[in-house]
């Protein structure tokens, strides 16, 4: 059962502490069993969930199953059941525990007229084949939480004195006029982002609300601000930044500001000569405010315009495979 | 969760209903009083006997963090807390190194014996309280066993531990969640392991080993350390942390009759003499109750984003009573202005 777990969703699963909790505590009903487990992260739905409908079986004491470990016969066995049904038995170990959080995938049935009228395909089961594929991030969830840390992080002072920076400044006899302090990356500042709106970017619109909705719930609602802007390149005197909602003239000092865009590289009027002056304003921004600036591209870096670097140097590609050792090792530390 | 008593409880719920009582404030850390919750009974209980963390969640002013005391008194354990805040780091759970301290000696060119600076945490003394009695008598070059428990000044809450179970603890870490988003991952090591070592010293701490009571029906049979992790809920926990913590989340019932039902034995518990000598008192509680419901449903429809807490009620409870304010009265809606809606 625990391989099954393990191998099912790849999480740790307390199976000792749920059998030592049992053992000590001796719920006499599921009800209660399930209540402990549920406490530890764990679905219990009980051995009723192997059994099909119709069918009485004899459910195993709890405290039998524990007290009779040593004993030659399983306490599964004290079941009467049928010959279970396969479908059951693969199922098994995932019907009677599992993860709460687990839930299987949910899809829909595309309610199109002429699938409709096709043929059921082979196996019969129609809707495995016509199941809507799930919302893939364009970061990966396990990453997430380190590349924003890394990505977005400032650094603070911490209440360890930077030994080697005081050795250093009292053997050249430097003033002291402060002690130094170590500094640590937090994220306790807090997050801005500016998220481009336009429509080449149309295919990330859920990317972008996904990713505000993250940094909200990573770094908290109150620390995460989001001002939604589009570049309008059929104004007369050249493409301009347009907001739906303006950012203050003054942002908070020294967090972080994350620029989501394309800068222009898959619309239609790139036509490979990418002029960086619309974003301009942006970055005048984040420099006013000294707040530094790390910008998320849906685009491969053999694309970026060759100023982007320069302006940006801490640009990231948005996508699947962007990993933790990619950032690092890209990271300009200009903070 | 449903209610459920068909296990082996050990854990006592007495509240201290003295006839000298009772006026007790919502954030009060005494411990004297919790409404019973057989659901956050059994969660205490599944900590304590798989020596897990128990992580409450709930809203701001739902009674998280009164629990720990509330246990540790019916516990006898040692009582510790600290309550985390944005610049809070893993280590200042541990210990605390006085660093200006030691460069000031250091420049006096005076004895600078490195333990001097170094204080002992929450952990420190829920894991080995007899290991911080001696390190503090060492740092005060005072013979070895010397220091009288009751004389203890550095002991934090010294003058309720002193009376309590010297090998057994119950650590509150309040508010995790406002914590920087590697705190938690931090603290998985030393939660795990039961031991840190402190870098200024290279001293390794471990947690001292406890022999169970005999007493099967002892709560010191199961075991001798709860720690108690409450969190807003205003961001996201790391899963890993979450994985390894028995998990309660405290929910006011959306019955009306129900949460009236469970406000008003709470303002028993907490200022039983005010309602006693009050000529309306129960009453009064119902209205309180009555009018707290309402601005709860009403902020849920406007998504307000933030409830009427419990602590609230109980706030505006008060103020009715010691100012003589009738609900129904015009000066309440200054009552709910300032109290309540904010």
């Amino acid at each position: 059962m625990v391989n099954a777990l393990t191998s099912h969703n790849g999480s740790k699963v307390g199976l000792a502490e749920l059998l030592t909790a049992l053992k000590l505590l001796k719920p006499e009903s599921n009800e209660t069993l399930a209540l402990i487990a549920e406490s530890l992260g764990l679905n219990w739905r009980g051995i009723d969930a192997l059994q099909p409908s119709g069918v009485e079986g004899q459910l195993p004491l709890i405290e039998d199953s524990l007290e009779k470990v040593d004993a030659d016969v399983a306490p599964e066995l004290n079941v009467s059941m049928p010959s279970p049904d396969p479908k059951f038995l693969t199922d098994l170990p995932a019907k009677i525990l599992e993860p709460i959080g687990y839930e299987d995938q949910t899809f829909e049935i595309l309610d199109d007229p002429i699938l409709a009228t096709t043929e059921a395909l082979e196996p019969t089961n129609i809707d495995s084949h016509m199941r809507r594929p799930s919302y893939q991030p364009l970061l990966q969830d396990k990453w997430f939480r380190g590349l924003m840390s890394i990505m977005l992080s400032t650094l603070i002072a911490s209440d360890k004195i930077d030994w080697k920076m005081l050795e250093r400044k009292m053997i050249r006899g430097e003033l002291l006029d402060r002690l130094p302090f170590r500094k640590r990356p937090t994220l306790q500042r807090g997050i801005l982002l500016f998220l481009d709106r336009s429509e080449s970017l149309q295919p990330f619109w859920r990317d972008e609300k996904e990713l505000v909705e993250k940094l909200q719930r990573l770094i908290g609602r109150f620390k995460v601000e989001a001002w939604w802007f589009e570049v309008d390149h059929w104004l007369i005197d050249g493409p301009r930044i347009r907001w739906f909602s303006p950012p203050p003239l003054q942002l908070p000092r020294n967090a972080s500001l994350l620029l989501v865009s394309d800068f222009g590289i898959s619309g239609e009027l790139s036509l490979g000569r990418i002029d960086l002056d619309p974003w301009n304003p942006l970055i005048d921004i984040a420099r006013r405010n000294n707040c530094p600036m790390v910008s998320l591209i849906p685009a491969p870096i053999s694309y970026w315009p060759n100023a982007l670097k320069r302006r940006i140097p801490n640009s990231f590609v948005w996508d699947y495979d962007t990993s933790i050792a990619t950032v690092m090792r890209n990271k300009h530390q200009i903070r | 969760m449903k209610s459920i008593v068909d296990y082996n409880q050990f854990l006592p719920w007495k509240n201290n209903l003295g006839a000298s009582a009772v006026e007790v404030g919502p954030d009060d850390r005494s411990g004297m009083v919790y409404l019973h919750d057989p659901n956050l009974q059994l969660a205490a209980e599944i900590a304590i006997v798989t020596q897990r963390p128990l992580l409450i969640r709930g809203q701001p002013g739902s009674g998280k963090s009164s629990f720990a005391p509330f246990v540790a008194r019916n516990l006898n354990w040692r009582y510790y807390e600290t309550t985390i805040t944005g610049r809070t780091e893993a280590k200042d759970l541990l210990w605390k190194f006085d660093a200006l301290a030691r460069l000031r000696d250091a420049q006096a060119k005076s004895d600078i014996d490195p333990r001097r600076y170094v204080t002992p945490g929450v952990m420190w003394w829920a894991f080995n309280r007899e290991n911080a009695i001696d390190f503090i008598s060492q740092r005060k070059s005072l013979p070895k066993g010397k220091v009288a428990v009751r004389d203890n000044e550095d002991e934090p809450l010294a003058e309720i531990n002193y009376k309590r179970d010297p090998f057994r603890a119950v650590v509150l870490i309040d508010e995790i969640d406002k914590a920087d988003p590697e705190l938690p991952n931090d603290l998985l090591e030393v939660l795990g392991l039961n031991r840190f070592r402190i870098d200024e010293l290279d001293l390794l701490i471990e947690r001292k080993t406890l022999e169970p009571d005999p007493r099967k029906n002892s709560p010191n049979h199961f075991g001798g350390l709860l720690i108690i992790i409450t969190t807003n809920q205003e961001r996201d926990l790391p899963d890993a942390f979450v994985r390894r913590c028995v998990v309660h989340i405290i929910e006011e019932p959306e019955d009306e009759n129900k949460q009236i039902e469970r406000l008003t034995e709470i303002a028993k518990l907490h200022m039983s003499t005010l309602i006693e000598s009050h000529h309306d008192g129960e009453k009064l509680v119902c209205k309180v109750a009555r009018t707290h419901y309402k601005l709860r449903q009403e902020a849920k429809k406007r998504r307000l984003g933030r409830e009427p807490s419990t602590a609230e009620f109980l706030d505006a409870l008060k103020v009715c009573f010691r100012l003589e304010i009738d609900p129904e009265s015009e000066l309440w809606h200054q009552v709910e202005q300032n109290v309540f809606i904010k």
